[in-house]
């Protein structure tokens, strides 16, 4: 991630000083948490989607490019890769949006409360998601809270069902990913300032042209660090859409866990995973571009 | 003022949870044209002044006019004013040009006028071949001359400058100070320009005004308050000075005579004070080491402390407990530590503080 990756290394301290001993010592601890635990996995799970499977998940050494060819030519697949761009899609916008207002008012608040207003917003951080998926589904289940008031309001005669489909996962994830979405877009709201505002309005810029004009394409940077963020880990969430889908809502993550532990077709689990990062590597460059543009360079 | 053009009237701003108002009763009247300083110490007001009449602050009471028209309440985008500020606030996101044409766009002005206009602009603060930089590629002169040219473009009614000099470095600033002036008196601008450097203030201005603790202590043209300041502090305040408390012990052919302990009996020409306790001020520019002609005060000492600057040299000379500074012009080898010396200064050389 170019814009966060530069932000980090503004402050880094003056090289001269660190030796490379020193330095790789420094880095190696975390080099080798890496390694350990993700570099090795994923060159385990490249290997894996190479073998074959035969018969009744009976799992063959081989090297083969066969499970990728099953993959690929299986409309299902593409059927539920599609469902999940449109879920990460949908998520990302609607998480973003929400939380925009919210990441703004934080990045310029000069109150004593902004630390505590920034400790609430990011507090839901303190529970898993999978607490916070069941607590929606208490909220949004066909007797649940919502349904009751809008019922006993006379509003709806028949209980909305926001749970086991499309919806309950949207609702859910959209809440979940705010917090993620709120610090991504507060760490990218570095050139939004007062002082362009105050120029903007005396140059004769009302509120809306000069939000329109000054502040939205300033924060630019901070929205698609944002998105990013909540894409990613829309496109890979399992717990939600699992729980909230009620096994009728399909993404590549819930059919990853299908295709490991229900058809123990490792091999086919594996070349799924690495179809899903392809599709990180591919959002990552088109991040980084979109990047560049928007901060101008 | 009869052709005051921007009045400020019992200007006050409080904040909330603040015991003291940040501006007080600022009554400030600039003719059509002027240059005028608010100088003072940070935290004076002289910023949270120049924010009310961009309409960035919304004061507490008191008013803002400019010619017939009454500001005070009409929101910032509707001033018709141009502001430069500290930290340039160039866009970052729009090219030099762009900056320029933004107040232009604003306006709904038709695109080729809008483009003479920056060209003009551009040109007269000679950067024309700037245009299509980025802001970023920009040094902070040129960023501060851009910042200038983007509030002149609009043809504001008033020119406000907050601290615009402060981020540059010494040369520089010095530079942009007459090109500052220049621009200002060939465009004949309305000027209020707010600084802590009274250097640049008294050779920008037409007049200053010194503030302090959210009130205006004095205003004046930059040399009638370096010489013949209201009270202590502005005194104090305005250029490096001697302010000797004493008592008036007499009074013949308009010279009044002071006495000052340590100093014995000091000669000053004034008008009549009548006051009996009162502060003799005299610039260290005006007291002569080793004077060759009789003076009017003369006194001997001894050199405590001497700075060299290469102009001048900053002598403290110590009499009787009393410090006091001399500057020496052409001054060759610096006066030694400790060297005995006889300083004095005429009659006309101090000044009697009113207050």
């Amino acid at each position: 991630m170019d814009g966060v990756t530069r932000m980090r290394t503004s402050s880094r301290s003056s090289g001269g000083r660190t030796s490379r001993a020193a330095r790789a010592a420094l880095l190696a601890p975390g080099l080798v948490a890496i390694g350990v635990s993700f570099l090795v996995p994923l060159a385990w799970l490249a290997r894996m989607s190479l073998n074959r499977t035969v018969g009744s998940a009976e799992l063959q050494s081989a090297v083969s490019p066969q499970s990728y060819v099953d993959v690929l030519t299986d409309e299902f697949v593409w059927k539920i890769a599609w469902q999940t761009l449109q879920l990460g899609v949908l998520v990302t916008v609607l998480a973003i949006a929400v939380s925009y207002p919210i990441a703004l008012f934080l990045a310029r608040t000069r109150s004593r409360l902004r630390g505590l207003l920034m400790a609430l917003a990011i507090a839901p951080l303190l529970t898993s998601s999978v607490v916070r998926t069941f607590g929606w589904l208490t909220l949004l289940s066909d007797d649940g809270v919502v349904n009751s008031v809008l019922s006993g309001l006379g509003v709806t005669s028949e209980p909305l069902t926001l749970t086991n489909n499309r919806t309950g996962v949207v609702i859910a994830l959209v809440e979940i990913m705010m917090p993620y979405a709120i610090i991504a877009m507060i760490a990218g709201f570095g050139r939004v300032s007062k002082d362009l505002e105050d120029a903007a309005g005396s140059l004769g810029a009302g509120r809306l042209r000069c939000f329109l004009r000054i502040t939205f394409p300033l924060s630019l940077p901070g929205v698609l660090t944002g998105a990013l963020m909540v894409f990613v880990l829309t496109i890979s969430a399992f717990v939600t859409p699992r729980l909230m889908g009620g096994g009728r809502v399909f993404v590549i993550a819930t059919e990853i866990f299908d295709q490991a532990t229900t058809t123990l077709d490792w091999p086919r689990a594996s070349a799924l995973s690495i179809l899903l990062l392809f599709l990180f590597g591919v959002f990552l460059v088109l991040y980084q571009r979109l990047f560049r543009l928007v901060e101008g360079r | 003022m009869e052709d005051a053009y921007l009045v400020l009237s019992k200007l006050t701003k409080t904040y909330p949870n603040q015991p003291r108002p940040a501006v007080r009763d600022v009554d400030i009247d600039v003719a059509r044209g002027e240059f005028i300083s608010l100088l003072g110490p940070s935290g004076c007001g002289k910023t949270t002044t120049l924010r009310m009449i961009a309409g960035l602050i919304v004061p507490t009471s008191g008013g803002i006019r400019v010619g017939r028209v009454d500001m005070t309440n009409r929101p910032v985008h509707k001033r018709d004013m141009g502001m430069v500020f500290q930290s340039y606030a160039l866009f970052p996101h729009m090219s030099v040009g762009e900056n320029v044409d933004f107040g232009l766009q604003m306006r709904r002005i038709p695109k080729s006028e809008r483009r003479r206009r920056v060209a003009e602009a551009l040109d007269m603060v000679h950067l024309t071949h700037l245009a299509n930089r980025r802001v970023s590629q920009l040094s902070g002169g040129q960023a501060q001359r851009i910042a200038l040219a983007r509030a002149l473009v609009i043809e504001p009614t008033v020119l406000l400058l907050d601290e615009p000099l402060s981020n540059l470095d010494a040369k520089l600033r010095e530079e942009l100070r007459v090109e500052i002036r220049r621009i200002q008196q060939e465009t004949g601008i309305t000027t209020v320009f707010v600084t802590h450097d009274q250097d640049e203030a008294l050779a920008m201005s037409d007049r200053l005004v010194v503030m302090s603790e959210g009130r205006v202590e004095q205003v004046g043209e930059p040399w009638a308050v370096y010489e013949t300041p209201r009270n202590r502090f502005v005194a104090d305040f305005i250029g490096r000075t001697n302010l000797f408390d004493g008592l008036a012990v007499g009074r013949d052919d308009g010279l009044l005579r002071v006495a000052v302990e340590g100093l014995g009996t000091l000669s000053v020409r004034t008008p009549e004070t009548g006051r009996t306790s009162v502060t003799v001020m005299v610039r260290p520019h005006r007291v002569q080491l080793e004077p060759v002609e009789q003076l009017a005060n003369e006194l001997k000492g001894r050199v405590v402390q001497s700075s060299y600057l290469g102009d001048v040299e900053s002598v403290v000379v110590e009499v009787d407990g009393v410090r006091i500074t001399a500057e020496r012009t052409h001054s060759g080898r610096p006066l030694a530590l400790g060297a005995e010396v006889r300083l004095g200064w005429g009659d006309t050389d101090a000044y009697v503080i009113p207050q």
